[in-house]
């Protein structure tokens, strides 16, 4: 376990490394991506491109100006070309959050989902089963930005049930108003989620319900509930929570954009969003990093939670 | 879930339902102790091709403490009648008919509450496969609380008490310990023991066990069916055991149902089936079995065709198509009663009278006098193996660094002559796959030479292989698994002339005369795997090997998936394909009859070193080893008189782990003739006569003159010492050569 962990450890930073390398690289090759021009403004004389390169450092080679970025992040002093803020700090702002859309949608599409899932396998192939794989696949199929933007005119904008768009603050605004912020990205995200959870959840029990030893639960005279929820649902969750744990890691690390675009919940990955319209290469790098490592992450956890579930699996 | 919507059979059919009253309470015992009576059950299953009637009319009654087998061929119905005992085959597409007592109930119209209460407390059943039968996420110990807590109102420390016990009592050791593992921590044969204690910890009436040895080794399985007559013994518990092995019939039962397409055809006491047969199918089953204890015949006498579709069944009796004896009466329905006036509890469903059965009986007699010769000796090498090592590393730590070795294989040595069939046998687990893959060069040698016609190819690139891929061919033991399922027959037996370059009228010529060679009709070509059954893939696994005339083919494990006159047929096709082409063949298998059956000589390999290398009917008679003599001994032969007389050696334990093999003899941890040299000294292979090589200090069957003589075998491993082997007085471990001769 310990060795484990510490080779995803190692793992991790090559990965980081990799990704930032990456990032850095893309953007200088790409055209009209010369920071200095931007930066000067509307009325350019060259001598003032030519200050701010030096100022910025843009004159410099590749290889040193990676590495001051690198070292500018790490210490937490990043700031953007664009509005001269400070990178990490905006991150810091965004990360509640994120997170708070994150965690909300993840728990309600894995109970939602699961408990779907069990419904439809139960009833495998009778109607409501077909009914429920309708909706889902309805679910899945639906562009995210296109249902969020509906349910924010809709219910939002037209009938005033929701707020249109924004965050709120616990400290500033209490609890009621946060839930009342977040209530209508949570299921506008969870919605696709769903859809794809359920399927997942059915067609593992359906997998698990033919195995043999669901066949030795129900000789030994377990009630049909106790062999659905100890032995068939137990072993089908395993994969399920395994795709969650990195679906997860996933929007923990600014991947939900479209819906805090949407729903301008000004988290990390709308920061991400309108920093890549704006070709600015430090908050792009920064939560880039910040998108893999959770990403990264995950993937360690959702391995060792793996190997408690699954007892046959040893974590080499 | 699906338990709620089956459907029930408004009684029985108006034809059936007059035999049904006009027969006794029991068709085949008149006795008052009847703990489970069941009659006339009846299951179809609505399928989208049809109606599969799977069980039809099977009535029988259970007594305490009995045990009856139910045996027959694959898919004759013998474990859906198990199941629908427990309501385990109950489905919305599922039909019932007739009924089981148990008690007061009738198990095959109750209710899911009343058939739970009755499930593990009153049945309860173990399953075939061990390994697959437990939940891989739950501990041992709480498997079994769990069992124990369903039927009683027992705190979880108690029912934690009571399932070490049984656990104790199934003979798992420091029970208290191994309650806390998990499945995959269990050897399959430990598995199967934790499923008996599982089985037994509400203390049931009825122990239904659907072939509970057939995925475990002889020695294993000779130690749990110790273990289920120890629980007959012990609490009188009835037992239904499903299984197509004979020989463990012969071993344990009491009384014998022989099913055939869904029906029982013939039902009686264990000497009355196997020393009076009435049923002409039950009389190709005893024939169609190879067996250790008697000479080996010719040819294995054979059913001929298959069993027939459950949709569409021949009309009256069944069996009817695979006859040698139908005459006019056989269309009509025959009954299930006894056609003999001293047995009355002998019953049958064959028109044939009492006296016509007696004359025209013939147990695998047939062609017994076509006894081929051996060929030992005498004829020229085709592959040389000596000292080939497989050692497979295994991993662990921060930068996988290797800490050990599998030793799969370890300094094998042996030779095989062309058109010779050298046997190669040991229990799972014992490097015989890894071997057979190592000799096809499909994986490259450790350490040692292989030399097939001469030539070296120990370490043979690729492209040098490509000409021995002509000349080694392989048969898989899967059917099922080894053809693709998306290419027709003709491409498959093709494919290996494709790939060489043969001309494509040529392939389809070939094609055709190969498929006639193995006993499929060329019209077969166009067809898809999923077309054929277990033994005619079999047989197209055959074609495709023989379509470049290899020297040599390795079969591993080619039978063992196949019912047993469905083996027969199989087995008879590779001798005459020899016979008719001079192929030399390995032979990998677990099934110590049917590799004596067809080999020449025979290796018996122990964790990966060959214990003792023989003629076949040496090695038969005469077994050297302590290690053959347990194997041979472990095997229940199909013959009950015997099998009373046979003093059987039960070893005990199971193979120690190949990463961190045994010293000196690698079978002293089991051995009941070891002593300190065993440990100190690995033994060199001896040469006793007849061609007979083994390793061991200490030798069974041996005279003082053949110990005296007996010189060091070149096959030796490197590792072995020079002790020469010694007689010892007190034979610790009796050998029946009486039943073996
Ligand atoms: N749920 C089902 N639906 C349709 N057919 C079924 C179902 N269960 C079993 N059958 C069919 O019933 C027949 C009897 O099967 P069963 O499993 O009892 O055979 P068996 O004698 O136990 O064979 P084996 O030796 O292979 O275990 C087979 O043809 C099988 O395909
Ligand atoms: S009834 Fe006829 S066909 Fe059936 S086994 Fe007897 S003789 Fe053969
Ligand atoms: S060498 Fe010793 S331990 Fe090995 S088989 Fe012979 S007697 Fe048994
Ligand atoms: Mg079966």
């Amino acid at each position: 376990m310990a060795a484990f962990v510490i080779r995803r450890l190692l793992g991790m930073v090559l990965v980081l490394f990799a990704v930032s390398v990456l990032v850095f690289l893309i953007f200088t090759v790409i055209p009209n991506g010369d920071p200095a021009y931007r930066m000067a403004g509307k009325n350019v004389t060259p001598q003032v491109v030519e200050q701010i390169r030096k100022e910025w450092g843009f004159d410099q080679n590749l290889f040193v100006q990676y590495t001051t970025t690198m070292k500018k992040l790490f210490s937490g002093n990043l700031i953007s070309y664009e509005n001269r803020v400070n990178v990490v700090e905006e991150i810091i702002r965004g990360l509640p959050r994120t997170f708070a859309l994150a965690i909300g949608a993840a728990l309600i599409w894995f109970v939602v989902g699961v408990a779907v899932g069990l419904f439809t396998a139960v009833r495998a192939g009778r109607w409501p089963d077909r009914v429920v794989t309708v909706i889902a696949l309805v679910g899945i199929s639906m562009p995210v930005f296109w249902l969020g933007a509906l349910a924010s005119y809709y219910l939002g904008y037209k009938a005033n049930i929701f707020p249109n768009g924004g965050y709120a603050e616990i400290a500033d605004e209490g609890f009621l108003s946060w839930l009342h912020h977040l209530l209508l990205p949570w299921l506008v995200l969870a919605t696709l989620f769903i859809g794809v959870y359920s399927r997942v959840v059915r067609s593992s029990m359906l997998d698990t319900i033919n195995e043999d030893y669901v066949r030795t639960a129900r000789a030994k005279g377990l009630s049909e509930r106790r062999v659905l929820i100890r032995h068939v649902l137990r072993n089908s969750l395993i994969p399920v929570v395994t795709l969650w744990g990195l679906d997860f890691g996933a929007i923990l690390g600014g991947g939900a954009i479209l819906t805090e675009t949407v729903f301008d919940l000004q988290g990390i990955g709308q920061y991400f969003a309108e920093s890549i319209k704006r070709l600015d290469v430090p908050p792009v790098m920064a939560v880039t990093m910040f998108g893999a490592f959770f990403i990264v992450a995950f993937n360690t956890f959702v391995d060792i939670v793996y190997a408690l579930l699954d007892p046959r699996i040893r974590l080499e | 879930m699906s338990e709620l919507e089956s459907t029930r059979i408004g009684g029985v059919p108006p034809g059936d339902r007059a035999r049904a009253s006009s027969r006794g309470a029991d068709p085949s015992r008149s006795g008052t102790d009847v703990l489970l009576d069941v009659r006339n059950v009846k299951v179809d299953f609505n399928t989208e091709n049809g109606v599969v009637h799977a069980v039809d009319d099977v009535s029988f009654s259970l007594a305490p403490g009995e045990v009856l087998a139910v045996v027959g061929e694959s898919g004759s119905g013998k474990s859906v009648t198990a199941m629908t005992l427990m309501g385990l085959t109950r489905s919305p597409n599922a039909v019932f008919g007739g009924s089981a007592r148990l008690h007061d109930l009738d198990l095959i119209s109750a209710s899911g509450n009343e058939l739970r209460r009755v499930r593990g407390k009153e049945i309860a059943m173990i399953f075939q496969d061990p390994m697959t039968s437990l939940n891989p996420v739950h501990r041992i110990g709480k498997q079994i609380v769990e069992q124990i807590q369903a039927h009683e109102d027992v705190s979880d420390e108690q029912a934690m008490r009571r399932a070490v016990q049984v656990l104790e009592r199934v003979g798992i050791p420091r029970a208290q310990e191994r309650a806390a593992s998990y499945p995959h921590e269990f050897s399959g044969g430990m598995r199967q023991r934790v499923m008996i204690a599982m089985a037994m910890a509400c203390d049931p009436a009825i122990l239904i066990a659907d072939e509970p040895t057939t995925a475990l080794d002889v020695t294993i399985q000779a130690q749990i069916l110790e273990e289920m007559r120890a629980l007959r013994e012990r609490s009188e518990t009835a037992i239904i055991l499903v299984t197509h092995d004979l020989g463990v019939v012969a071993d344990i039962a009491d009384r014998i149902a022989v099913m055939y397409a869904g029906r029982i055809v013939e039902m009686g006491t264990l000497d009355e089936i196997f020393y009076d047969p009435q049923h002409p199918y039950t009389w190709g089953l005893l024939g169609s079995i190879a067996r250790i204890d008697r000479d080996r015949p010719g040819r294995l006498p054979s059913i001929p065709g298959m069993p027939p579709s459950l949709i569409n069944r021949p009309q009256g009796c069944h069996f009817r198509p695979r006859c040698r004896h139908e005459f006019e009466a056989c269309p009509r329905y025959p009954e299930l009663e006894s056609r003999l006036g001293e047995a009355p509890g002998h019953h049958d469903r064959c028109w044939l009278s009492a006296e016509e059965k007696r004359t025209r009986r013939v147990v695998g007699e047939g062609e017994r006098d076509r006894a081929r010769s051996r060929r030992c000796g005498g004829v020229t090498a085709l592959l040389e193996v000596a000292h080939v090592k497989q050692h497979f590393p295994v991993r662990r730590g921060v930068f996988n660094r290797v800490s050990g070795h599998v030793h799969a294989v370890d300094d094998v040595s042996f030779s095989l002559g062309r058109g010779e069939t050298l046997g190669l046998v040991g229990e799972s687990g014992c490097g015989k796959t890894t071997l057979s893959r190592t000799i096809m060069r499909l994986l490259e040698p450790t350490d040692g030479t292989i030399e097939l016609e001469g030539r070296d190819i120990s370490h043979a690139r690729s492209r040098e292989l490509r000409p021995l891929r002509k000349d080694v061919q392989m048969v898989f033991q899967d059917p099922f698994a080894s053809l693709n399922p998306r290419k027709r027959i003709v491409q498959i037996v093709g494919a290996p002339l494709m790939h060489h370059g043969v001309p494509r009228q040529e392939i389809g010529r070939r094609t055709n005369e190969l498929l006639t060679r193995v006993g499929l009709s060329p019209e077969h070509a166009n067809r898809f795997p999923h077309e054929f059954s277990g033994g005619q893939r079999q047989r197209i696994g055959i074609a495709r090997a023989l379509a470049l005339s290899p020297k040599l083919i390795v079969l591993d494990e080619p039978v063992s998936a196949l019912d047993v006159s469905i083996q027969a047929q199989v087995v008879n096709l590779l001798e005459d394909i020899q016979e008719e082409l001079g192929v030399a063949y390995l032979f990998v298998a677990h099934d110590l009859s049917v590799v004596r059956h067809v080999s020449d000589r025979i290796a018996v390999m122990y964790l990966g070193r060959v214990m003792e290398l023989s003629p076949s009917e040496e090695l038969y008679s005469k077994p050297i080893h302590p290690y053959t003599a347990a194997l041979l001994s472990a095997i229940p032969v199909p013959d009950p008189r015997a099998n009373r007389d046979r003093r059987r050696v039960v070893v005990g334990g199971e193979p120690p782990s190949p990463i961190d093999p045994p010293s000196g003899c690698v079978f002293r941890t089991r051995c009941p003739r070891a002593r300190e040299l065993c440990r100190n000294e690995v033994p060199r292979l001896s040469e006793y006569p007849g061609g007979h090589v083994a390793a061991c200090h200490f030798p069974l069957n041996v005279s003082e003159v053949e110990v005296g003589c007996a010189g060091k075998s070149p096959l030796s491993t490197r590792d072995s010492g020079n002790t020469a082997p010694a007689l010892v007085e007190d034979d610790e471990m009796p050998l029946d050569t009486g039943a073996l001769a």
